[in-house]
């Protein structure tokens, strides 16, 4: 099983080197929202579906590519750990 | 920065939490009153429709009573309220089909079978429901309840089986009401496609205080919304036709697309509405002048749309695609499978709301090149990205340039695709297009300066990216801003000036003009184009209701069917005027019976020869003449004659009054009319009756001019080819050009008519009598009308004030969407006609 926290770490480094080039990356708190504050939009949202399924060996269904699982880096990856 | 109160922040509902506290009384108390501010000022402005007066008053007192009651009695009390606003809005036999239907509908979404199973189940329905829709078979319930039954389902029924096949959110029996029903839907036809999941995870999901302030603003944004859109309905729409420069094109191209303002006006309002029952949803419009390039337009107008089509087309097909072809590829094609849906979703909504499904070149067109523009946008975005901000977003002189350039490039797009959508045909696009060349030196820089208005606004506001989805934190930051004391100041301020000050017209006695600029912004009616719409009923079919011509929509929207088809009575001879009626025909038309005689005219049967004895008075006129909407006994010319009779009569004088009137003569027709048929009667006097000739003049020769009609006049034929006027040319360019020679036109028919009389020993009187409206009185014509009347040999009779001693014009209208008088109003035509007409009988 991989630690909650190296699932964080690995989605927060993703979503700042694709989507956020040159931000401080202590501003990207693990509750950061990321769909509702328009940082991640429809195209990024499925980028970041891509490389979760990549990265993690898990398949994402596309009815939880949405703002309940996918919001937060913390949803993120509270998603990522129900599929391990 | 204080963001609210520093009582404590009850959540009445949640566990332990008291409504009872005094900072909880306190803040619901001002909210209360606040959204009674609200109310008020939605019936000081009629907005929208008396209806949704009536659901704003349930829903403050629903909203009182929801305050004090636990958490889980607030949905259940939600779906009964909105069960409530359909009996409330619809009568009880169209409410009690409506809700039936409903919970029918919602019963077989939830059948014990597979899911499969259950959509082939709704999908049957809905196709039963779509031939009852069409009216090939008769549908038992009244069809107004079709646009709310279509608004209710046609939408959310396809999210409700989407998530309830994946379990996404709970289900009862009240979310499910509260959901279909929801207040105030059955107001708005056109309503925000809400989203189940979301309804149902942000009820009650953040402090009430907090949603209930970001609802009272939303609601305060949809009023001002509604009154711009009011503003530019009222003073800035103008009609294609009339374009007569440069900067009249610009009008009706900006104008076009700002009437959109009426859609996120309603939107603001329902979603706010909804956050006064704990609804936290996210925004529906988010600055949508301001886009900046084609995918921004997509998030910015009408978000729930967007969020529909992500959620039901573009993220299951991307998922579908994605294994099979490379990613940037599955996107693109997603990107294009939504455009495509979204097409024929709009074409599936306008047949649900209007019972026929649209095949317009512009909508092909339209939604083609939109698509393709965004599917352009996505690809570029795909590869490239976007920029994004985690805080303060860094600005250059040069990115604010860039950022004010590209929203009005956009602006200008848009603005250019919707005229094109919304016009009439090509010829009328190109028409307005054509006049664009026109535009002065100065006119441009004025356009360029209300542009750079719009690019620096873009700058300093457009960057702010729409907020999807509000989670609870995102709601309190939202609602954070401005501040709880200033966002309640904001909305008294508002609401109070808004009470006194626009509604109080007198206010601006210095300026006129001003004062009937805010006293138009108070009322709900049409304005002048659309009237005129109104009017061309009479000529042809009006089948293209345009689509955001919502007032005029809303008004067919409850008119029975078959209301101005007629092809029972006329007839389309081979001479001018084009059609007549059928004789000795009876049949129903607009409400009433309406009898023809032997000579095909409506009136009573009278011999051609003349009776020893008799004063024949003929009449020449229009609909209004005709008596159209009242029994034949009923119209003005025969009370007349039974009055004359009664009063006048006397040993060897008897009053006969033959009426040549026929719906949708114009003065062209009435001269037509005069000539070929009313003097084989042996008239002694002929009263012409007009109304609006002189727009009427223009509308009879261009309608001969598009459907190739001969006129038989020489001289008229004569001024037409002076403005290059001749058969096969677009209708829109015939109506654009003909207005300057209406003028002439008017006055030659005026001459000849008086002429023709004089030479047949005649005598002749015009008289131009109302209409019972205000909004479409024509004072500048009648004058014009008044002045070419007189020079061309016509005593002009006053019959203008018929309808004086009624305050309450519209209680003279056979129907809301048709404004020719009751018997009643018939009655007072006939009393100012006969005091006109004494003077001109032979009667002591």
């Amino acid at each position: 099983m991989v630690p909650k926290e190296q699932i964080q770490a690995s989605v927060k480094q993703f979503i700042l080197s694709e989507f956020l080039s040159g931000e401080d990356a202590d501003e990207l708190e693990p509750t950061t929202p990321l769909v509702s504050a328009g940082i991640l939009d429809s195209i990024a949202t499925l980028k970041l579906v891509t490389f979760l399924e990549e990265q993690f060996s898990v398949q994402i269904e596309a009815h939880e590519a949405d703002v309940d699982h996918l919001n937060t880096v913390e949803d993120i990856s509270n998603l990522v750990l129900s599929k391990l | 920065m204080d963001s609210g109160p520093k009582t404590a922040s009850p959540k009445p509902g949640s566990p332990g939490a008291s409504p009872w506290t005094l900072g909880g009384l306190f803040r619901f108390g001002l909210t209360a009153f606040q959204f009674g501010l609200l109310v008020l000022v939605v019936r000081a402005f009629q907005l929208e429709s008396r209806a949704f007066l009536q659901v704003m008053v349930l829903a403050w007192g629903g909203f009182v009573v929801t305050h004090f009651l636990p958490g889980a009695a607030r949905m259940p009390l939600f779906a009964g309220l909105s069960v409530a606003s359909v009996l409330v809005v619809l009568d009880l036999e169209a409410g009690s089909w409506l809700l039936g239907l409903g919970v029918l509908l919602i019963g077989a979404a939830h059948a014990p079978i597979a899911h499969g199973a259950r959509v082939a189940l709704m999908l049957a329905l809905g196709a039963g429901l779509a031939l009852l829709r069409t009216g090939v078979v008769d549908a038992p319930w009244p069809s107004a309840l079709w646009p709310i039954l279509g608004s209710m389902f046609m939408f959310r029924a396809m999210i409700y089986l989407y998530d309830l096949r994946h379990k996404s959110a709970p289900f009862n029996v009240w979310n499910a009401l509260g959901y279909f029903f929801m207040l105030p839907n059955v107001c708005f036809p056109l309503f925000p496609v809400v989203d189940y999941k979301t309804f149902c995870r942000s009820h009650d999901n953040d402090e009430s205080w907090l949603i209930h302030q970001k609802g009272l603003r939303w609601m305060l944004r949809g009023v001002v919304h509604l009154l711009i859109y009011r503003a530019i309905y009222q003073n800035f729409i103008l009609d294609p036709a009339k374009v007569a420069g440069g900067l009249d094109a610009v009008r009706v191209i900006f104008s076009t697309y700002l009437l959109y303002f009426r859609v996120s006006g309603a939107f603001h309002l329902i979603a706010g509405l909804l956050h006064m029952f704990g609804f936290n949803l996210p925004e529906t419009f988010h600055l949508w002048l301001l886009s900046n390039n084609f995918t921004d337009f997509w998030r910015r107008i009408n978000v729930y749309w967007k969020n529909f089509m992500q959620k039901v087309f573009f993220t299951p097909v991307h998922f579908m695609l994605r294994r099979r072809v490379s990613p940037t590829t599955a996107v693109v094609l997603a990107t294009l499978v939504t455009f495509v849906a979204t097409w024929f979703l709009h074409g599936y909504q306008w047949f649900w709301i209007r019972g026929s499904f649209p095949t317009s070149w512009q909508d092909a067109i339209f939604w083609s090149l939109l698509g393709l523009m965004i599917t352009i946008n996505v690809y570029w975005e795909t590869k490239h990205g976007r920029a994004r901000a985690l805080g303060k977003v860094r600005r250059t002189l040069g990115s604010e340039v860039a950022i004010a350039l590209r929203t009005i490039a956009m602006f200008l797009t848009i603005t250019f695709l919707w005229s094109m959508w919304t016009a009439g045909s090509w010829a009328e696009w190109g028409l307005v297009l054509d006049y664009l060349g026109e535009l002065t030196i100065l006119e441009g820089l004025g356009v360029v300066g209300a542009l750079a208005v719009l690019g620096v606004a873009g700058s300093l506001w457009g960057r702010t990216a729409p907020v999807a989805v509000v989670a609870g934190g995102l709601a309190r930051q939202e609602a954070a801003k401005p501040t709880y004391w200033r966002s309640n100041a904001l909305v008294c301020v508002s609401c109070g000036l808004l009470l006194t000050v626009g509604r109080s017209p007198l206010w601006f006695s210095f300026e006129p003009r001003l004062a009937e600029a805010v006293e138009r912004l108070a009322t709900n009616k049409l304005n002048s184009a659309d009237a005129g719409q109104l009017e061309r009923g009479y000529y042809e079919d009006l089948t293209d209701v345009t689509r955001f011509n919502s007032e005029l929509a809303d008004l067919y929207k409850d008119r029975p069917a078959g209301w101005n088809v007629n092809a029972a009575i006329r007839q389309t001879p081979d001479s001018y005027p084009p059609y007549d009626l059928y004789p000795s025909v009876e049949v129903e038309y607009k409400g009433c019976t309406l009898v023809t005689n032997r000579w095909g005219f409506r009136d009573r049967e009278y011999e051609k020869e003349k009776p020893p004895g008799v004063f024949r008075i003929g009449f020449l006129g229009s609909s209004h003449t005709a008596g159209i909407g009242v029994e034949n006994e009923e119209t003005y010319e025969n009370v007349l004659e039974d009055r004359l009779n009664a009063e006048q009569a006397r040993e060897g004088l008897r009053f006969e009054v033959l009426n040549f009137a026929i719906s949708g003569y114009g003065p062209l027709c009435r001269l037509a009319t005069l000539e070929t048929r009313a003097l084989e009667f042996d008239l002694d006097l002929v009263v012409n009756v007009g109304i609006d000739d002189l727009p009427w003049i223009t509308k009879e020769l261009a309608h001969a001019v598009d459907k190739e009609i001969g006129v038989p006049y020489p001289e008229l034929l004569e001024l037409m080819a002076e403005v290059d006027v001749h058969p096969g040319l677009p209708r829109i360019v015939a109506d654009n050009r003909l207005p300057r020679i209406a003028e002439r036109a008017l006055g030659w028919i005026y001459a000849r008519a008086a002429a023709v009389c004089a030479e047949n020993g005649v005598a002749t009187v015009a008289t131009f009598i109302p209409r019972p409206e205000t909004g479409v009185a024509r004072p500048e014509h009648l004058a014009a009308q008044l002045e070419l009347a007189r020079a061309g040999g016509y005593t002009v009779v006053d019959t203008a004030h018929a309808y004086a001693s009624e305050e309450n014009l519209p209680s003279l209208w056979i129907a809301p969407w048709d404004h020719h008088p009751i018997a009643r109003g018939h009655r007072m035509l006939a009393d100012a006609v006969y005091d006109a007409l004494l003077p001109h009988l032979p009667v002591d």
